[in-house]
């Protein structure tokens, strides 16, 4: 493609969201109650220093990572559970009938329905609890197992159900040949099952990815939470600091685009193959 | 070298009636032979290829193979299908390779092996495409040089060529008659085309349906290549034909 047309794609990419910029700062302007509708030049204040202290929060920058933190955990946590289950499931009609009815009917519940319960069962204990030494740094200690559980809730099922898909999916053909080639057991698992499902569980890793981010504000809502970027929006709505509840937002609107880009990048480029077959 | 004894094969049915596939079948391979199954579709020729290959068990009789009665699928009975079965995920010459991956042989052998088989078919220059890229008659090369990798005492072929234009068909035949004179495997091929069958086989089995089952069997006595337009091919065709006519007219499907 030339380059008159790839800079005229991205002009029109950018067209809308200058547009809501735009009608965003009228209203502003016109309305002029920065509790109500901060103005751009306040947000970006807030986004232009991610070093700054926050109110009595830590940076910008601080908070991001420590959500990030959390999301890694119960997204890691979440993949390490559903995949092998996942796997099983698909593979096995036993496993899917043992386990299908009960995962279904858990699934409809929204990861938020579960706060009361896991602070219950968890309460605000984190990671520094376990070990002492982690207490030092804000990030660890601010990785409670309560807002861990919920963003895996969150995470769990897509993963789950794209994985059982994957797996369903291969072609029976496509066992049968390696089973004449002689592979059978871990074997037929690791070349055959699992490449073959690959490209689902990438898609589910993605959506589950994206439902765990969407997940860490209801999580960091939960008492016992002292940071994140849940926690900021939440702290400076008491304090009607809407300039910084914009900018939370913006900053968990663009890492999750992100993360979907990526993980979309993948499968472009990892699993070209999908689809493809004649 | 492979002996089908008293092989009954049936099935249940969705309704719950048994159906049987295979009725009473006896059959002898010779080493180094190329044999044909032909007949109507139903009559049980996949059923009996898939159970030498081990991936259906016979409900009773036995299938003995140099004196060992087979017992599940293993890759001294190479099996090719007639659908597309390259792994998608595979560039081609890693495909070459699974079945050496599988019984642990080291990269650097298995790595020329591959060549090697990629070279015979003329594929060396596609070894990092994947499966995709490939036309079907080429995909169904890589798939007959992947069973033969591993070495196989047999080649078992459902129909391999069933899904090809006719040029690709008689051009991919030839090359399986080189091959197998080359390498001197023992080959079972599976085909409704009484044409096929008569240009690879050293001997062409004729099965019946309702049940399936042997109803001839036709020693070809053609010296390679063949002529096709030949009277003496014409002959056989014309054998083969009455025959699978007759069962038609027997109710067949």
């Amino acid at each position: 493609m030339d380059k008159k047309g790839i800079s005229e794609k991205i002009f029109f990419r950018l067209l809308f969201p200058v547009l809501l910029a735009l009608i965003w700062q009228i209203m502003a302007v016109y309305i002029d109650k920065p509790m109500v509708i901060p103005r751009l030049e306040a947000v970006a204040e807030v986004l232009a220093h991610p070093n700054t202290k926050i109110l009595i929060t830590g940076s910008l920058f601080e908070n991001i990572v420590i959500s990030l933190v959390r999301v890694t955990c119960g997204f890691c946590l979440a993949a390490a559970v559903s995949i092998p289950m996942g796997i099983l499931m698909g593979y096995y009609r036993f496993a899917e009938r043992f386990l299908e009815s009960t995962i279904e009917s858990l699934r409809p519940v929204p990861p938020l329905a579960w706060v009361p319960l896991v602070l219950a069962w968890f309460g605000i204990k984190s990671l520094a609890d376990w070990f002492p030494k982690l207490s030092v740094s804000v990030v660890f200690g601010g990785v409670q197992f309560s807002m861990i559980i919920i963003i895996l809730i969150g995470a769990f099922f897509p993963i789950l159900l794209n994985t059982i898909h994957g797996v369903k999916s291969i072609p029976k053909i496509y066992i049968e040949s390696a089973k004449t080639l002689g592979s059978r057991g871990l074997l037929l698992l690791f070349k055959v099952i699992i490449p073959a499902s690959l490209p689902s569980i990438v898609t589910g890793l993605r959506i589950g990815m994206g439902i765990g981010w969407m997940c860490l504000v209801a999580a960091e809502m939960m008492p016992g939470s002292n940071a994140g970027l849940g926690y900021l929006i939440w702290y400076a709505y008491e304090l009607l600091r809407s300039d910084i509840i914009v900018s939370g937002m913006i900053v968990i609107g663009v890492i999750g685009f992100s993360m979907d880009w990526g993980f979309r990048h993948v499968e472009r480029n990892r699993y070209g193959w999908v689809g493809r077959m004649k | 070298m492979l002996k089908l004894v008293n092989v009954t094969k049936s099935f249940n049915k969705t309704n719950g009636d048994r159906f049987l596939a295979i009725s009473n079948m006896n059959l002898d391979i010779n080493e180094n032979e190329f044999v044909c199954i032909v007949g109507p579709s139903g009559c049980g020729k996949t059923t009996t290829l898939r159970l030498i290959s081990g991936l259906e068990v016979p409900t009773d009789g036995k299938i003995v193979l140099e004196g060992n009665e087979i017992n599940g699928p293993d890759p001294e009975r190479g099996v090719v299908f007639q659908e597309y079965t390259l792994f998608p995920w595979r560039s081609v010459i890693e495909n070459v390779m699974f079945g050496l991956e599988v019984k642990k042989v080291g990269k650097k052998e298995r790595t020329q092996t591959a060549k090697k088989y990629l070279e015979m078919v003329g594929l060396a220059e596609y070894a990092d495409a994947y499966p995709y890229e490939l036309s079907g008659g080429m995909q169904q090369r890589v798939a007959i040089i992947r069973a033969l990798a591993v070495n196989p005492k047999i080649l078992l072929m459902d129909e391999p060529f069933g899904a090809l234009d006719a040029r690709n068909r008689a051009s991919l035949q030839n090359e399986l008659i080189r091959i197998w004179g080359n390498d001197q495997k023992t080959v079972l091929f599976v085909t409704h085309s009484i044409n096929e069958a008569i240009s690879l086989a050293d001997r062409v089995v004729i099965m019946k349906s309702r049940p399936g089952r042997i109803h001839d069997i036709i020693k070809v006595d053609l010296a390679r290549p063949r002529d096709k337009m030949g009277k003496v091919f014409k002959d056989y065709y014309i054998r083969i034909r009455d025959m699978l006519e007759n069962d038609l007219e027997k109710g067949g499907p």
